[in-house]
Parts: structure tokens; sequence; C-alpha cells
């Protein structure tokens, strides 16, 4: 089972920007979302050690990382790293 | 202390203040209550309201006073999204709006609004052919500021509009805190606009919202009707007045003080053309009021503590990061991680001197690389 967990703050426009864009894509893969909110979900987000972009987009297979994504990606980069997990 | 931050807030002017504590000895009545001083006081706001429309040319909106553009941007946007959400779900914002803004915007798609983010072009100006392309018709709520808060970028707010009421039901949004009293800008192509009173010399804790009196929206704060059914609480009657006085010197002073900005500008960009490793962020035709900078030997929170430590204040602006330290705004206009992580804003005021600049500009030029 994977789930993918998004790190993101509410005023942050490349959070919404890539939001829609997972969902969107998320819908065509059986990969549950849990969000994380930047500012007031700190002890939940401490482990995966963030860098100094948002979002931060990890995907966990097993309860293991196998894929973290930072940042804007557009529609196709994103279609192919999510191909890329199912190959 | 060389204060270059008058972006972020200013020292309020004397006769401002002057008006703020006359009215607060003399006008402390209720303006909601019934009895003659009272009704006097509410008089007088109404008044103050008319004149403050007559300085900024908004004859066909009304003033919502509030606390300040925060508060502003917040009923402009939930207000509208909430009010018309019968109407559609679809909304669209810039990617240069301040965090007030960004947050609205944020918070309603968490809610099952539809957000997009126009595209900007290379000169950060807003990309009017994808804003056309996002338009739908169920857009209620399009919102793009005046000016740009960390890069003083103007955008073409009357073309901008064009688009916008091409589509009955979409209302558009400015925020125009960095504009009013900086820069000549039509504001009545605008259906809501936001603005704080501290960024153009007055006290903090008052702001307003013009609304066309087409617009509909809801309040976010509920209770009886005050100066406007959208804004219950007691009306601040001496922040109000003094509003006012901000409001009227800025507009009236703003072509001399605008050549005054233009000219420390220049002096400010000739001190930096030539220092190696240093970089100018703000397009061409921002305001001359702002200016961003990289300075790409230290990083930005370094190049702020360094100029701190030598009674020099600017500021540094962290959108879209985690830790302090990195521009997205920047990033997205100049696609320089460098750039991003150096950036630091200059804000100038007419209270600026000559002398000051130069200071500031033989500090950048000790660490510029």
């Amino acid at each position: 089972m994977m789930n993918v967990i998004m790190i993101t703050a509410i005023w942050c426009p490349s959070c919404i920007i890539m939001r829609s864009r997972y969902d969107e894509l998320l819908k065509h893969y059986n990969i549950t979302k849990i969000e994380y909110d930047f500012d007031d979900d700190t002890d939940l987000i401490a482990p995966y050690k963030i860098g100094s972009i948002l979002p931060v987009v990890i995907f966990m297979k097993d309860n293991e990382e196998i894929l973290r994504i930072i940042g804007e990606k557009s529609k196709k980069e994103l279609t192919k790293l999510l191909e890329g997990l199912y190959l | 202390m060389i204060y270059f931050d008058y972006s972020a807030t200013t020292p309020v002017n004397d006769t401002v203040l002057e008006t703020f504590v006359k009215a607060s000895k003399e006008l402390f009545y209720n303006p909601n209550s019934l009895y003659p001083e009272a009704k006097k006081t509410s008089d007088l706001i109404e008044k103050t309201s008319e004149r403050i429309k007559a300085h900024l040319h908004l004859p066909n909106h009304e003033v919502i006073y509030l606390s300040g553009a925060s508060e502003a941007n917040n009923l402009a946007i939930k207000g509208v999204a909430y009010k018309n959400q019968t109407l559609g779900k679809h909304l669209i914002m810039s990617p240069f709006e301040h965090s007030s803004v960004s947050a609205c915007f944020g918070y309603l798609q968490k809610q099952g609004f539809l957000v997009d983010v126009v595209k900007t072009l290379n000169n950060g100006l807003v990309d009017l052919d994808d804003l056309k392309s996002l338009m739908r018709e169920d857009t209620i709520l399009v919102s793009i500021c005046g000016v740009s808060s960390e890069l003083g970028i103007v955008q073409p707010i009357e073309e901008i509009s064009q688009i916008v009421h091409q589509y009955p039901n979409a209302t558009f949004h400015s925020d125009m805190t960095q504009a009013i009293g900086k820069t000549a800008v039509k504001l009545d192509f605008v259906d809501l606009i936001s603005m704080s009173a501290h960024k153009i010399y007055g006290l903090k804790g008052i702001g307003a919202l013009f609304r066309r009196e087409n617009v509909k929206m809801i309040p976010l704060i509920h209770g009886g009707k005050s100066t406007s059914k959208l804004r219950s609480g007691t009306p601040p009657t001496p922040l109000i007045l003094s509003l006012e006085k901000a409001i009227d010197i800025a507009t009236s002073e703003l072509p001399k003080n605008y050549i005054t900005l233009q000219k420390y500008h220049n002096l400010l960009l000739f001190g930096l053309e030539d220092l190696p490793g240093v970089s100018v962020n703000s397009p061409l035709g921002s305001i001359p009021h702002i200016t961003n900078i990289s300075v790409m030997a230290m990083q930005a929170k370094d190049m702020q503590a360094y100029l701190a430590e030598n009674d020099v204040y600017v500021s540094t602006q962290t959108a879209c990061s985690s830790d302090d330290s990195r521009s997205e705004v920047v990033y997205r206009l100049t696609k320089s991680e460098t750039k991003a992580r150096t950036s630091i804003r200059i804000s100038l005021s007419h209270l600026t001197t000559v002398e000051e600049i130069e200071r500031l500009v033989d500090l950048i030029r000790a660490v510029a690389i």
C-alpha cells in the first residue's frame, strides 16, 4: 500500500498550484494523500527533515520513503515521476 | 539608525497623530448611539468617508473601516467567495500576493474552492493571455495586487479589470497597500480595494476595504450594523479621522514625493551598478520606493544581520520558504536559486536622505565580491 505525505503552508502559492495538480494526478493511482500543515503540524513533520522549499511531497511504501518531490513540478514531470514508481 | 524598511511600516506623520489625539479627546462618543453628540460623531465619520472617496477618486465605492490590509484582504476574498459560491467556486490569484491574500486562497482551496495561480511574464507582469485562458463562467473572484510588496512591480490594473469584467459573476479585488499614496494608479477599475494606514505614515490598527456598491459579499465579523453592515464593531472615530488625514497628505504630496523617490532610487541604482555580485531583482517600471537586490556573496539573513549591526535596517522576504532564507518570489522572477537566497528589500521614503543611501551603498560595497 502506498501513501503520500504532502507538507504545505496555506500562504504558499507553490503549494496552491501543486495541491490541485497532485489531486488531479493521484486520482489515477491507488495512493492515499495525507496533508500536513507546515505551521500547525510541526511535531508531525519534524521527522521528515524538510528543507527550505515548499511543498514537500513524500511517497511512502510499507512505511519507507521511496520518492520525495520538492517544490513546483509540471504535470508532465509529475506524471513521469509517478509512472516511475510503478515500473 | 538608518531605516530602509518603509514598505513594512512607516513612522506616523505628526499631523496624522495630532488628528488622532484631538479626536480621541473630543470625539469619544460611540457613533452607533443615538444621543446628539454620538449622532454628530456619526455624521462626521460619514463626511470623512466622503472625503476619503474624493481623495482616491472612488465615488461609487463604500468605505469599510477595519484593522488593516490583512483584515481587508480576508474580508474581500472570503466574503466574496462565501457569498457567491452558488454561482461558482473558481478563484484566481497572482503568485506575487501578500501572505494575507495567498493564505485566504490556500484556506479556501482546502474547503473545496478551485484556485488557479495566473502565470507572470519575465518582467513580473501578469500574463494577460494566461489570465484570459483561466477565466471561466464559474470564476467568482480574481485577486491581483496593484504593486507587489517584495519587488515593487506595478501590475496593469486597467487591462486586468477589462478581462475580469467580461465575466458577470467575477469580482476583481486588488491589494493596493503598496500602491495608494505611492504611485498614481486609477482605482475605479477595481471592485474591491484593500489598504492600510501605517504604510503611508498613518497609524497602525486602521485600514479600509473599498467596495463597489454592486459587489455582493458577507461579513466575517458579525454583529450590529456599524458604519458598514459588512464590519461590525464600534467605529474607531479617532483612527478613522487619522486615516483620512494620512490619505489626504499621501495623495496630495504624491507628485512631489514621487520625484524625490525617483531621484533616491536612481542614486541607489547608480551606487550599486558596478558592484561585483550584486544584481537588482526589481524589474524596470517597479515603483522607486522598493528596490529588491541580491548580494550574492551573502545569504539574505546574514546580510540583514550585517547591516543591522551597522544600524541599517532592511528586510528579507520569505514567502514559501520554510527556513527564512529563500524568496520564492525572487526565484519565480529570476529562476536563480542564488538570487532567491541572497535577496533583500530596500524600501525608501521621501524621509530618506542622500547620506543614508551612500552609507548603505558603502556597506554593501564592503562585502560585495
